[in-house]
């Protein structure tokens, strides 16, 4: 067993869903709920949920190989600003060739992040997909 | 007390099949006069925990060599080699310790290449990127495309792995020691679009020592290590832009006014896992138009860096100082660098983390 | 108290399998496609499954009923394409919804009917008051040995509605009923990957005789007559079915049309029908009345009067439409297909 079922059950409220980290000190966003801020290191931080819409802001193509990646290369990975200004990077998922286009509306998707295939746990998290 | 570079020693990077990590260590400690008298060993390493299923293996190494003195295991990803040099000037600048073995080592081929992908992506946040699909490369082709759209030209990328791979040539312990051209560029395999093979690093095995004193050799000038520092980056993913490499930028900018140094005129080793990283460092330190000309820079990464010589993950900072000690001392490949300064530099992933390790002659 | 649906929301992957591609594949007379009255199927990605298909049906079924998980005290997940063999999908879906913790929650599994069971047990939650709200999702990978005729049809879809007081829904549910027998059309044992059925067996003495039933004790305890009704959704395994059931039953074709989905869509089974339904209530006028027969293989039938409300047209806008996602589509081969179901046989752990 590769993948271990109680690290991915701790994390899972930030694979499941968007939180935004807002601090109280510094007023900076930051993807993921966290208990400090990233930027000023301040722990007054409440957090609030992403709506899951946003921009594609830029994204590329990716053919590179890692254990148990053939089933989904390629595969575009993309920088997603959110609609509550906040960026975030993901894989873009539901797109046909030559389909994706910077400026593109996108939200948030679940989908299946990794499996221990054929016998162990699955992990799930956001995705996004043009809307 | 100051901390002098002794000696050092590096194997030729390369699929070491036929060795493991005890045995790269053995074979350039045997190489190395200078490596005997030492009081304590570090091991940098990045990977044997995932490669060779191997905790501690600062003590298994020593053992393995023969010695009996303190020993351990320095890991801070693809910088743990400059981390190890740091500490070991550390260690001989406070009096722990007199003379510090230095040995980088790393195997990067003991699986398949799409295993050491996944092993070099750990350098990565696994839970939130690594799980997510994020890996080196694809913070690589973002940041490129950045570059890209705010005017540098993709020769910039494709003649800095061309200048590196001249460089190698001379290089005995480089990896690749041939030239490419342009040409190439055009058949190069995509790892992650616009960002090519050909940008990336040559992955293979390697050991390189660096011996750290407390004394310089009698009678010669062993370089000192008059600068050691290190800056944590953010998150690629929390930055305004991926190519922003503010911890490098930073910290080289910071050494360079500490010492009055200037990169063009110094020996200088660039983190180069992706031909990206260092022509955004340059251009955020001010050396660089979208032109990219490279040539107002006497010794810059005459090793090959990482994309020629390799990069031998936890070890390349340990090849990087061993380098720079050959470059101003007798000489790399019948070259040398009669420059007042060397200067090492590394990062792991995208500057999440940056070091940078100065030595004066 | 009086049940109604207070939001729905629906999935349909965006790529398509032509009906055409597997008969050639695997040696069918070019014109099977048209007897089974299929054109294409939709087919998930690799990374989905029935979890995150129901997952994205559900989000935009709680939009449009403006509830939020702590809304919500019941999740049913109807579905025979489980991730697990053992574990609830619900349990995931409800937690990547943000839905509370004191809440039912379980994966229902009737073949294709689950989920309209799963609906007839949110109407007794709501109505005993032991529910507020429930979630009701219908989600299914369908999988069909390749090659058999199942590979016409199987597809992948998910619908969800919100379930609760009928004061202020999008629809109410007037009425409903369920017929069960013990019927063997169509079943999976345990390990084995594909879905069995009885073929001519799955027809007249399964899916005809219960639907035809289930209609028939709705109109029986109601009172209500087949002109009552504006349109009518059935089970959909193929697009001949239900032009068949109607038939039988004496509704006129053009109220059946307006829910058909399978001919686009494939069999999208625990979504089949309920996908039809979800498709009405974004286009049939307010006040309509809409027979709906679910049919699930083994064999049972729920069948529902629902009566559309004033407000389900305003509601609609506030999420994608049923009608836009069978329409962006993206062709795929069988190869792409395979890949993306899972259909290779590939070393694995490595």
């Amino acid at each position: 067993m590769r993948l271990s079922p109680q690290q991915f059950w701790r994390i899972r409220e930030n694979q499941y869903r968007l939180f935004i980290t807002v601090c109280g000190s510094c007023g900076r966003k930051a993807i993921l709920k966290r208990p400090v801020c990233p930027y000023c290191g301040s722990d007054r931080v409440h957090h609030v949920e992403s709506s899951g819409l946003g921009v594609l802001e830029s994204f590329t193509k990716v053919y590179y190989r890692r254990n148990s990646s053939e089933d989904d290369l390629p595969k575009f990975i993309g920088v997603v600003r959110l609609t509550e200004g906040v960026r975030v990077v993901g894989e873009i998922v539901g797109v046909g060739a030559d389909e994706l286009r910077e400026g593109m509306e996108v939200e948030a998707v679940l989908r299946r992040y990794a499996s221990d295939d054929p016998y162990g746990v699955i992990y799930y998290g956001i995705k996004f997909k043009p809307v | 007390m100051g901390a002098y570079v002794v000696g050092g020693a590096a194997l030729k990077i390369d699929r070491h099949f036929e060795l493991g990590y005890k045995d790269l260590a053995y074979r350039v400690v045997r190489d190395c006069p200078e490596c005997s008298d030492v009081d304590y060993v570090i091991v940098a390493s990045a990977l044997p925990e995932l490669s060779a299923h191997q905790v501690d293996l600062g003590i298994h190494v020593v053992q393995w060599i023969g010695r009996r003195v303190p020993a351990l295991r320095v890991e801070s990803g693809e910088s743990s080699g400059l981390a190890a040099v740091d500490l070991a000037a550390s260690l001989v600048s406070s009096g722990r310790a007199r003379r510090v073995l230095v040995l980088g080592v790393e195997k990067v081929t003991e699986y398949p290449t799409y295993t050491a992908n996944y092993f070099y992506s750990l350098t990565l946040d696994y839970e939130y990127e690594v799980l997510r699909g994020i890996s080196p490369p694809a913070y690589a082709a973002l940041a490129m495309k950045e570059l890209m759209n705010s005017g540098v030209r993709r020769e910039c990328f494709s003649g800095w792995a061309i200048r590196m791979h001249e460089n190698a040539v001379s290089v005995p312990h480089a990896m690749l020691r041939f030239k490419i051209s342009l040409e190439s560029f055009k058949d190069s395999q995509v790892l992650a679009e616009p960002l090519t093979l050909y940008d990336s690093f040559a992955s293979g095995d390697g050991a390189a020592a660096v011996v750290v004193s407390s004394k310089p050799n009698e009678g010669d000038s062993s370089p000192e290590i008059v600068y050691s520092g290190a800056e944590v980056g953010l998150p690629a993913y929390l930055r305004d832009r991926v190519s922003d490499l503010t911890a490098s930028v930073g910290l080289l900018r910071r050494a360079a006014e500490r010492l009055g140094l200037d990169l063009r005129r110094a020996a200088v080793e660039l983190h180069d896992s992706y031909t990206v990283y260092p022509i955004a460092i340059l251009k955020g330190l001010g050396y660089l138009d979208d032109r990219c000309d490279l040539g107002g820079f006497e010794y810059l990464n005459l090793s090959g860096g990482l994309k020629a010589r390799g990069h031998p993950v936890g070890a390349t900072g340990v090849y990087q100082v061993y380098e720079i000690f050959k470059l101003m001392t007798d000489g790399l490949g019948g070259r040398t660098a009669p420059a007042e300064y060397g200067l090492a530099h590394s990062m792991s992933g995208p500057d999440n983390s940056s070091r940078v390790v100065v030595l004066r002659r | 108290m009086e049940v109604g649906i207070r939001g729905w929301g629906a999935y349909i992957p965006r790529f398509r399998l032509s009906a055409l591609e597997v008969a050639a594949l695997w040696g069918y007379d070019g014109r099977l496609p048209k007897a089974l009255g299929m054109v294409e199927k939709s087919v998930a990605e690799e990374d989905e499954d029935a979890a995150t298909m129901g997952w994205y049906a559900a989000r935009v079924a709680m939009r449009r009923a403006g509830v939020s998980g702590d809304d919500i005290d019941a999740v049913f997940f109807g579905t025979e394409s489980k991730p697990y063999a053992v574990k609830p999908s619900a349990t995931i879906v409800a937690d990547a919804l943000g839905v509370k913790r004191r809440k039912l929650a379980t994966d229902l599994e009737f073949a294709c009917r689950a989920a309209g069971e799963g609906m007839r047990i949110s109407v007794g939650l709501v109505k005993s008051g032991l529910a507020r709200n429930t979630l009701v999702i219908g989600s299914d990978t369908a999988q069909a040995n390749p090659g058999d005729l199942l590979d016409f049809t199987a597809s992948s879809g998910a619908v969800a509605f919100v379930v609760g007081p009928a004061s202020g829904s999008a629809a109410v549910i007037e009425a409903s009923v369920s017929y069960v027998t013990d019927t063997p059309d169509f079943w999976r044992r345990d390990r084995s990957p594909y879905p069995e059925h009885a073929e001519i067996f799955t027809g007249e003495p399964a899916y005809f005789h219960h639907i035809v039933s289930a209609a028939k004790l709705l109109m029986e305890e109601t009172g209500l007559r087949v002109e009552d009704f504006d349109y009518a959704v059935f089970h959909q395994p193929n697009g001949r079915f239900p032009l068949q059931v109607a038939r039988m039953l004496g509704i006129p074709q053009e109220k059946v049309l307006p829910g058909l989905v399978t001919p686009h869509v494939g069999n999208t089974y625990n979504a089949s029908a309920l996908l039809g339904l979800a498709k009405l209530l974004e286009e049939a006028r307010p006040r309509s009345r809409v027979l709906l027969v679910t049919f699930g293989s083994g064999a049972g039938s729920d069948a529902f009067s629902i009566v559309v409300q004033d407000s389900a047209p305003e509601l609609a806008k506030m999420g994608p439409r049923v009608a836009d996602m069978m329409n962006s589509r993206v062709r795929v081969s069988y190869s792409e297909y395979s890949k993306f179901r899972g259909l290779l046989l590939k070393n694995v752990g490595g």
